[in-house]
């Protein structure tokens, strides 16, 4: 974190798609997204589904490029693959023939590092989120809880200074979620990357964030940002007790709600009370 | 609230102490469990084998039975007839004469096709726009009855093995190139990308993500098309030979002899199987996945 550069750089990005390959109209799925996520920060980004929200991590991750604005990462401009930030997808996305400990290797494997040293840093980090035991099981043998830590881990075991997560707790059960965002939190401090952290659950965006960016409906805008000065490290399983947090929560859903709402108007145009 | 007068509602967080189950209940629980599951499965292995042999001793009482009242024997021979020509093959030695050069045609046929239908679809495979452009060929030249060709073959490869081994060759490629192709094509989008993120150059993409993705779309078609590698063999062996198993047949055909065409065509459905059932281990290589359905096309 020598330089002053924010970590990652939107500015006035958009986006547009070809939904089909012969479909006559493109559609705009980001406009004008201008933000910053510094060295260190955990930024959320929520709002209705289909606002973009992918799409964003995408830019970051060089899997697409904007139609207009800029997209930087460490103050340099992301062109194709960006492979100096870690992507922790919505599915888990492990290799099938690969077991539990040769996933989490992988990206190393990738980078070059030598396999006693693979071995060492793959060994450590899953037995901090606790899979000793099932290092040689296959991705079909683990619960959705393990498999979703193993993406995880295998993303934060090369060290990058940028995470990009997407919805990763998203087909959890409600007690696996809290648990996992739990050890989240314990992994994140261990190396504080910035991570971009695109989320539906506003309890875990506040729990998780420093900042949170809402977006409005398609095409993507950003309707408002909130900071999270909540204290650190945060108790996860009681982070609705915490002073601050309803009010929040309150804010939050309020602005999400018009949007929802906003994307039920029955007539185009027609202005929303 | 306490927990006297047999109340059975408790305070906010009161804990309500029960008594453990005894220790070995759980135990007896698991194995019986065990044992009438293996006992299920022993049964039902049973009960698919002897309806199996019901229904090999059904058709043969039924062929029996019919063979001369409801049709003509000169049709369809009888079973002990074909019995004593499978002995009378064996004994003299034809059988294994004549096999020899139908299995020779089927294995070297069989690797020929597998082997050119792999080297090709591998580039095309990774390449959409090459096989869009060669698809139409790829599917016109599929669609001939490969039984036309096979004239064709005998004018330009001769009457030896070769002919039999090209069309061997023949009926195995289609089903290998496509399922291969298939398998290339179907690499999970998220993984390649999650992978070129992660740094992967292309050389340890493909050894990595594509081609252990691949690798059971081929086992499978390469199990599939054993069958079918015999019967391009023997398809040849008709149409112009002096040996092999298909001219057994055609040979005993040509006389008027159904037990000889029947007792040959058995032969070579005992051999297929046989050889399938030799090739089922392949499945089990990749014992990571769930198995793969072969897409045969119109073979
Ligand atoms: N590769 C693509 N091709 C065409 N349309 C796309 C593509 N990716 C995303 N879109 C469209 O862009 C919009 C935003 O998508 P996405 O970023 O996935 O939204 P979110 O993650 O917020 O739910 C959606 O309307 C989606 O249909
Ligand atoms: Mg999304």
């Amino acid at each position: 974190m020598s330089t002053s550069a924010p970590a990652v750089r939107f500015q006035s990005v958009y986006k547009a798609f070809i939904a089909r390959e012969r479909a006559a109209q493109p559609i705009l799925a980001l406009e004008d997204i201008s933000f910053v996520a510094n060295p260190g920060e955990f930024v959320s980004l929520v709002g209705p589904s289909g606002c973009g929200k992918s799409t964003c991590l995408n830019l970051v991750a060089g899997l697409t490029a904007p139609s207009a604005g800029l997209v930087e990462h460490q103050g340099a401009r992301v062109s194709g693959v960006n492979t100096k930030v870690g992507y922790i997808t919505q599915d888990d996305n492990l290799l099938p023939w690969r077991s539990l400990v040769g996933n989490v290797e992988l990206g190393l494997e990738f980078r070059g590092v030598p396999a006693p040293e693979r071995r060492r840093r793959a060994r450590e980090l899953i037995d901090v989120v606790g899979l000793i035991g099932f290092e040689h099981h296959y991705p079909h043998e683990l619960s959705g809880g393990m498999r979703k830590r193993a993406s995880i881990v295998r993303t934060l075991v090369y060290d990058t200074d940028v995470v990009l997560m997407d919805e990763p707790f998203g087909p959890l059960d409600a007690q696996t979620r809290v648990i996992l965002q739990a050890e989240l939190q314990n992994l994140w401090q261990r190396s504080r990357p910035s991570v971009l952290f695109v989320t539906h659950d506003l309890v875990e965006a506040i729990a998780l964030s420093d900042r949170i960016i809402v977006f409005t409906n398609r095409p993507g805008t950003i309707k408002r940002e909130y900071r999270v000065d909540l204290p650190r490290p945060r108790d996860i399983f009681h982070i609705h007790e915490t002073p601050g947090f309803s009010d929040l929560y309150d804010a939050l859903w309020a602005d999400i709600r018009a949007e929802i709402g906003a994307a039920h108007a029955p007539v185009a145009g027609e202005r929303i009370a | 609230m306490g927990l006297g007068n047999g109340a059975r509602v408790t305070a906010v967080g009161e804990r309500i102490a029960l008594p453990r189950p005894p220790a070995d209940a759980a135990v007896r629980v698991l194995e019986d469990t065990l044992t009438r599951r293996q006992a299920t499965l022993r049964a039902r292995r049973r009960t698919v084998w002897l309806a199996r042999l019901g229904i090999l001793v059904g058709v043969i009482v039924a062929w029996e039975l019919s063979s001369g009242t409801l049709v003509r024997t000169f049709f369809v021979s009888r079973p002990e007839a074909v019995a004593a020509r499978l002995v009378e093959w064996t004994l003299n030695g034809d059988l294994f004469w004549h096999g020899q050069f139908t299995l020779t045609a089927t294995f070297i046929g069989y690797m020929v096709g597998a082997l050119a239908a792999i080297l090709l679809a591998w580039p095309l495979g990774l390449m959409p726009r090459a096989y869009r452009v060669a698809e139409p060929y790829i599917l016109l030249a599929y669609s001939i009855p490969a039984v036309a060709l096979g004239p064709v073959f005998i004018l330009w490869f001769g009457l030896e093995l070769l002919p039999k081994i090209i069309l061997a060759a023949y009926f195995v490629f289609f089903v290998v190139f496509i399922n291969t192709v298939a398998g290339f094509r179907q690499v999970p989008r998220g993984l390649i990308d999650v992978s070129l993120v992660m740094g992967a150059s292309r050389a340890a993409l493909f050894r990595t993500v594509i081609l252990p993705s691949a690798v059971p779309y081929v086992l499978a078609a390469l199990r599939a098309t054993l069958p079918a590698a015999m019967i391009g063999a023997v398809v040849g062996e008709f149409i112009a030979s002096n040996r092999g198993l298909g001219y057994l047949a055609s040979a005993a055909a040509s006389e008027y002899e159904t037990d000889g065409v029947i007792a040959a065509a058995f032969v070579m459905a005992v051999i297929v199987l046989a050889l399938t059932v030799l090739l089922r281990p392949l499945g089990r290589v990749t014992r990571w996945q769930r198995g793969v359905d072969v897409s045969e096309g119109s073979l």
